[in-house]
């Protein structure tokens, strides 16, 4: 049975919310202003060195407009990336029970009387050895570790 | 497809070419004023208000594009999140 994966009913139809939005228009809105004040300042005056402070005011706006270019976008593929990874997880909730029966059809170890690891029954270190065979718990208690060969443990 | 209907549903996209086109005209309009006077007091107010309002505009517009790009995504994620939940 798949589990339940997706939009929930109502989930918002963009990457953003609204207060993104608010403080995108926010730092755009500051970042604009800034330009115009900087445009006046620059263009009421023949002094360079004022007009360079004015300049350096132009500037800073448009670092505040970058930055929330920037924290927008970040917000946005952050939503994104979120919904990719709860979507993958579902994904990976349902198919790696079958993933795992299928590569692992019996429970059955062997291990080699007195050794201390536990084998799958095909595994190279046990071949042509007398072998006992038993569930992995039956092994884990009588204190064997998997085979690091065939259990990549 | 006719004109309409994409134009409003690529109505960010045709907003963010349009800014970008605004901020290279406004670009070259700082670029021409500067470039019509020797003197660096008349030259600073083109440099603060068409440059840097050019560059607002570019910003803005690529802002603009990406944001298409990912809500685009987001639907297309939609999309598969459908699709799952209909598997039997």
């Amino acid at each position: 049975m798949s589990r339940p994966v997706g939009p929930d009913p109502g989930r918002q139809p963009y990457p953003w919310v609204v207060p993104d939005l608010f403080r995108w228009f926010f730092l755009l809105g500051l970042s604009a202003v800034g330009l115009v004040v900087a445009w006046w300042g620059a263009s009421g005056t023949a002094d360079t060195g004022t007009q360079i402070t004015w300049l350096n005011i132009g500037v800073a706006s448009i670092v505040v407009g970058g930055l929330g270019n920037m924290t927008w976008l970040l917000q946005g593929r952050r939503a994104v990336a979120l919904r990719r990874r709860d979507l993958l997880t579902g994904l990976t909730g349902d198919v790696a029970p079958r993933v795992s029966t299928a590569r692992r059809p019996a429970e059955t170890r062997v291990a080699v009387p007195g050794g201390t690891r536990h084998h799958r029954p095909d595994c190279v270190a046990v071949t042509g050895k007398t072998v006992t065979r038993g569930s992995t718990a039956k092994h884990e208690k009588a204190g064997r570790r998997p085979c690091g060969l065939c259990s990549g443990g | 497809m006719d004109v309409t209907t994409w134009l409003r549903a690529q109505w960010d996209r045709v907003a963010a070419w349009l800014m970008i086109a605004g901020g290279v005209i406004s670009l070259l309009v700082g670029w021409w004023g500067v470039s019509h006077t020797a003197y660096l007091a008349e030259q600073m107010p083109y440099l603060v208000s068409a440059g840097m309002f050019g560059l607002f505009l570019l910003g803005l517009g690529a802002t603009t594009w990406l944001s298409a790009d990912l809500r685009d995504e987001w639907r297309k994620l939609d999309e598969v999140a459908e699709l799952l939940r209909e598997r039997p």
